[in-house]
């Protein structure tokens, strides 16, 4: 699979009925297909905005999306999205939503993937009955059910105890593996998809700050702790000086000049994520695969 | 067990099935209140049927009994109590029927204004619905053909029922056709109507997201037109006049509705029925030739006009609802594309 799962570029978004707020501004990036992408900013950093974006409820202001090389209507039936409340017809059971499920997506529904995800759940219960994590589960099963080819999931793990993440995290693992379907996961809780995720989408002041492969971002980063000195060529994201020690943490820009007495080692992610949120101006980095701009190269790769 | 293909054709489902599937889906979301409706129409129609039947058995009974409506000897006066009682008891329910009939509209209008619609945007189920492989126009068409369906097939009856127990009234306590909430029960007003009601609610619970404030809206404009036009109803069709010399009710048929009434004169001006009202009898007549009234003049209609009435009022009933439905899809692809 190649192309792009999601491709935005320039997106902007205000909400008039909060006082002319904006949003989203600038917004571009790329997310390859194939990939299990982790969206993580701070509350109200317009994660939610994008993902709407994404799956065609809201039509930016500013700016172009592509979903799956289609506008975001027209990649509807080959889409999910789970948003952030969980919403499901109250006045359906468990097997009734599944029905509707195959009902409503005639093409691609997979009743038995569906069933595996709901099978803790009391089949004739009312959907009003169900608990917040009961309802996450019917949700997600709803979703994966369509079989999509790009699943969008707004804060998914939020009403879930340690058990059930842990299963449904394995569910969409293996769902990404088997199928190859593009995953976004948005999460306020930045470490909380460490480990799941192989991509990752830093939105930061309706921005985006950090996007690429995990491993890249954070192999492109170094923490330095040493004697104060000038640290270019090198791209300072973040730094504190107390005394005359230093920690910094840095872009490289070519080798660590080892002369200078520093003792470097590879940030974690959520001294990497933590670091960019506590200096929102350090410039933004885009690997090649995430930057709408490379696009030709990453094709030709 | 169904094989998985691994070839990906377009997805989206022909538009006949997506809206088979989302109508089936729509009847299964709100099957209660579809039950509740159908069990109170049901209800309806035995109340109406039973009291007419009932009506007509006393009317019978009282035709072979040898004392009549006419006859009020004293020996007659319990039989034709029971029966005049009887026959107004059943007048009032035709009334309250039709007032229900007509009050239908507005109420058909919440349902779809608030739980039907607005409720979707209020608690957020449009994200499912609009997730699935269904487009937010075939959700949109959903919502308005499976009521649409529903409310041709009961209104229809409903208005059907009407119709016939009407016919089973008696002439000492007419249910006249003209009167408000008879006119708006009899023919095709009611499903017109109806209509109305679905497509101004489905119009307001696009606009207003939010399932309370969209009900009241839907009622009141459903009822604004409603009351509009039954105000202007009686110039709907060229009224005819009666001219009479004799007295204001010649020439006029019982069942006519009658709009207006008052003297004439001989050059054809119209002077109020009042005039020279409460003289003594030679000042009267005196004061008529001094005004040069030749007559009466009634304007009416007669019971003829009933289906010319009915249909044009029907016809712009549905030229708004119409007009509804295409701004509410222009509003739906306005704002969800």
């Amino acid at each position: 699979m190649t192309g792009a799962a999601i491709e935005a570029v320039g997106l902007g978004m205000t909400y008039r009925s909060r006082g002319g707020n904006r949003v989203l501004h600038d917004c571009s990036f790329r997310l390859p297909a194939g990939r299990v992408c982790a969206l993580v900013g701070p509350n109200g950093a317009g994660k939610s905005t994008l993902l709407a974006i994404a799956a065609g409820f809201l039509r930016p202001a500013e700016g172009t999306v592509r979903v799956l090389g289609l506008t975001p209507p027209d990649a509807r039936a080959r889409m999910a999205f789970v948003a952030q409340d969980k919403p499901l017809y109250p006045q359906l059971t468990v097997t009734e939503t599944l029905w509707a499920g195959a009902e409503l997506n005639p093409a691609s529904w997979d009743q038995a993937t569906a069933e595996r995800i709901t099978e803790p759940l009391p089949g004739g219960a009312k959907v009003r009955t169900l608990s917040g994590g009961q309802r996450t589960r019917l949700a997600l099963a709803l979703a994966l059910g369509k079989r999509p080819e790009l699943l969008l999931l707004d804060e998914p793990m939020a009403d879930l105890d340690p058990l059930a993440r842990h299963q449904l995290m394995g569910a969409l693992m293996a769902e990404s593996a088997e199928h190859g379907t593009t995953i976004v996961m948005s999460s306020h809780i930045l470490t909380e998809l460490e480990g799941a995720c192989d991509y990752l989408l830093l939105v930061d002041g309706g921005r985006i700050r950090l996007g690429g492969e995990t491993d890249d971002l954070i192999a492109a980063h170094t923490l330095l702790t040493g004697p104060v000195g000038d640290l270019a060529p090198h791209t300072v994201v973040e730094s504190r000086t107390t005394g005359r020690q230093l920690t910094a943490l840095v872009r490289r820009e070519g080798p660590v000049d080892a002369s200078a007495g520093w003792e470097t080692a590879e940030p974690s992610l959520e001294e990497l994520l933590l670091a960019h949120l506590r200096s929102p101006d350090a410039p933004p980095l885009l690997t090649p695969s995430a930057d709408t701009r490379t696009r030709e190269a990453v094709s030709a790769a | 067990m169904s094989t998985i293909t691994t070839t990906t054709p377009p997805r989206s489902a022909p538009s006949g099935l997506a809206l088979r599937a989302g109508a089936r889906v729509l009847l299964r979301q709100h099957r209660a209140a579809l039950q509740i409706a159908g069990a109170l129409a049901l209800a309806g129609i035995v109340v109406l049927v039973g009291f007419a039947l009932r009506a007509a058995q006393v009317a019978d009974t009282f035709a072979a009994d040898p004392c009549s409506a006419a006859n009020v000897g004293l020996e007659c006066s319990q039989p034709v109590r029971n029966y005049l009682d009887s026959m107004s008891q059943f007048s009032t329910v035709l009334g309250y029927g039709g007032l229900a009939l007509i009050v239908l509209p507005g109420l058909i209008a919440a349902f779809v204004a608030g739980p039907m619609i607005a409720r979707e945007f209020e608690s957020g189920t449009y994200r499912v619905s609009w997730t699935q492989s269904v487009s937010p126009a075939h959700w949109f068409v959903a919502k308005l053909a499976v009521p649409a369906v529903v409310l041709l097939a009961g209104v229809s009856v409903l208005t059907a029922v009407y119709a016939w127990s009407r016919s089973q009234s008696s002439t000492e306590y007419p249910v006249n056709w003209y009167e408000r909430p008879v006119f708006g029960a009899l023919g095709t007003m009611p499903v017109a109507y109806a209509l109305l009601g679905l497509a101004l609610g489905a119009l307001t619970g696009l606009l207003i997201h939010r399932t309370v404030p969209a009900m009241a809206v839907a009622v009141l404009a459903t009822g604004a037109v409603a009351v509009t036009l039954t105000t202007v109803r009686s110039a709907l069709w060229p009224l005819r006049t009666a001219i009479n010399t004799a007295s204001a009710g010649n020439g006029v048929d019982a069942d006519s509705w009658v709009l207006g009434t008052g003297r004439i004169t001989a050059d054809g001006s119209r002077l109020p029925m009042e005039t020279c009202w409460q003289r003594p009898h030679a000042e009267e007549v005196r004061c008529l030739a001094d005004h040069h009234v030749t007559g009466f003049w009634v304007d009416h209609h007669p019971a003829s006009h009933f289906w010319p009435l009915q249909l044009v009022e029907t016809g712009i009933v549905l030229v708004l609802a119409a007009a509804a439905v295409a701004l509410a899809f222009r509003v739906l692809r306005r704002r969800h594309a």
